[in-house]
């Protein structure tokens, strides 16, 4: 009988225990750990960010879904990880407080960010300055802010918005500019946009980066760059952009920023929605004599260390698509799996780049949503294997896997609009596709228009759907 | 490149959106089928 510890149920863990529950059956133990005892559909909250939407339609209760799958589910946070005596240890998070202690045969660490607000002085809903919607709680309250900028704006104070990441190293730009043109659109419908100045303000280089390199699309006979793409589109609505920025602290009313040619300069706001760095969580990795491990399992940001090849130059690892991991198998303890966020990549696809002061302006690639759930499979079905016949038979890397950000710029079904953006593969293989940008030419693709509103909402209905193991949810892609 | 009122037009018209959709659909299943067999 084998035991396996899931560590998180978000995107890739909540994948993994579904695979894993349906294939290993009652013999085995699958237990789930996570801090809440909801899954959230994380890109649903940009629109609890602007109020037009129920945050309850966002989740749903896990053991539910647990239950059916003959799953252990434990709300709480593990604190330590032992993989010389294989288990973890921490507190339930229930309303008992009590300690606990899973000992695994496989252990997977998909935990999700810590969002790193620290990391940039003044930055969050703890400070705050500002504000944030990468979970519930803070989408609620970014929600609260921005209905109140609404209320003074109808009054006829005129109100700056200032929407993107707030450090050099954030990631999840999709969402950012998810969020801002949402906010474009929700202002017009309740008939204050003339009273608002938007602003995006990034780490990305150029607009359209999004921490893949951007994009490139053959379009009616020309190629038109992600860059040109979203250009056009905040010209449309009105958007000013602050690209190459990042911000290196943030007080009431002004975020202070470092741009990548050495100036340094401020953004007032009187409303800011601003994504920190993701950094991994803070366990303790520990050996049985209490001594810390933490160098085999983890990278200095806390991301767990798997089958890539670290340490490459960037201009290497371009053009070596084999240097991604496969398997997300912790090279030291073949026992531990890391999947999503918790994964530490083997470096950026966006060139990386710094200020002259040495800041850097990077940003991370994208591990949230469609990538999370593929890597989330592939390490459940391989645990499988490793149960069932003793050796692994899947595998996929970054360099072989797609992933699509359907940016919603107005939720209605009749006259919204989304741009959809898909990527494959999201790091550029040049070995495969031996075009000018390493990427298939069919499938990578940016357009704008009422298809993206209804493909949005299908996603969001279908990966509810899925998520919660109703029938048929296998054969809905992650 | 520039969102002209063609373009517009084009983005809200719905027997074209729904032409778009299943192109859009498509493209995405290519790329799953492979991450499927993985």
């Amino acid at each position: 009988m084998a035991r396996i510890v899931v560590v998180g149920a978000g995107f890739a863990g909540h994948t993994a225990a579904l695979y894993l529950g349906d294939k290993l059956g009652s013999g085995h133990t699958v237990t789930v750990v996570n801090r809440s005892d909801r899954f959230v559909y994380i890109p649903s909250l940009v629109w609890v960010g602007i109020d037009r939407m129920d945050p309850e339609k966002t989740r749903f209760p896990l053991s539910d879904v647990y239950a059916k799958f003959g799953i252990r589910f434990v709300q709480g946070q593990v604190t330590e990880v032992h993989p010389d005596e294989q288990y973890v240890s921490g507190q339930t998070e229930d309303g008992t407080d009590q300690d606990f202690r899973l000992d695994y045969d496989y252990l997977l660490l998909a935990t999700g960010p810590k969002l790193d607000f620290a990391a940039t002085p003044g930055l969050g809903p703890s400070a705050g300055n500002s504000w944030s919607i990468c979970t519930p709680p803070h989408a609620m309250e970014a929600r609260n802010h921005y209905v109140e900028a609404v209320e003074r704006m109808r009054r006829g104070e005129r109100q700056r918005l200032a929407i993107g990441t707030g450090h050099g190293a954030a990631t999840c730009q999709g969402a950012a500019l998810e969020y801002i043109s949402n906010v474009h659109k929700d202002l017009v419908r309740r008939g204050v946009r003339d009273k608002a100045d938007l602003v995006y303000l990034s780490n990305e280089p150029a607009l359209g980066d999004f921490g893949i390199d951007g994009l490139v699309v053959n379009s009616r006979g020309k190629r038109t760059s992600s860059a040109d793409f979203i250009e056009a589109v905040f010209r449309d609505y009105g958007i000013e952009a602050q690209t190459g920025r990042a911000v290196t602290g943030v007080e009431p009313g002004r975020a202070a920023w470092e741009h990548l040619d050495g100036t340094r300069g401020e953004t007032p706001f009187d409303f800011a929605m601003l994504i920190p760095r993701f950094t991994g969580v803070d366990m303790q990795y520990l050996d049985k004599d209490g001594n810390d491990v933490s160098a085999a399992l983890v990278n200095p940001a806390r991301l767990v260390k798997v089958d890539g090849r670290y340490g490459l130059p960037y201009d290497e690892l371009r053009k070596d698509p084999d240097a991604w991991p496969a398997v997300y198998q912790n090279p030291t303890y073949a026992n531990v799996f890391a999947a999503g966020i918790a994964f530490a990549p083997p470096g950026p696809i966006s060139r990386p780049q710094q200020t002259p002061s040495g800041l850097p302006v990077a940003p991370a690639p994208p591990r949230t949503g469609m990538v999370a759930g593929i890597i989330g499979r592939i390490v459940a079905l391989n645990i499988v294997d490793l149960v069932t016949r003793g050796r692994m038979t899947h595998a996929e890397r970054m360099t072989e896997m797609a992933a699509a950000c359907i940016a919603s710029m107005g939720d209605s079904l009749w006259d919204g609009a989304a741009a959809v953006i898909m990527v494959y593969p999201v790091v550029p293989d040049h070995r495969r596709y031996p075009n000018e940008d390493g990427r298939d030419a069919f499938v990578t693709h940016m357009e704008m228009g009422l298809a993206g509103a209804w493909m949005k909402r299908m996603i969001h209905t279908t990966f509810m759907h899925k998520l919660q193991g109703r029938i048929g949810w296998k054969i809905i892609p992650e | 490149m520039e969102i002209t009122s063609r373009d517009r037009f084009w983005m809200n018209n719905k027997l074209f959106q729904l032409f778009r959709f299943v192109v859009l659909n498509l493209k995405i299943l290519k790329a799953v089928d492979h991450s499927k067999r993985a």
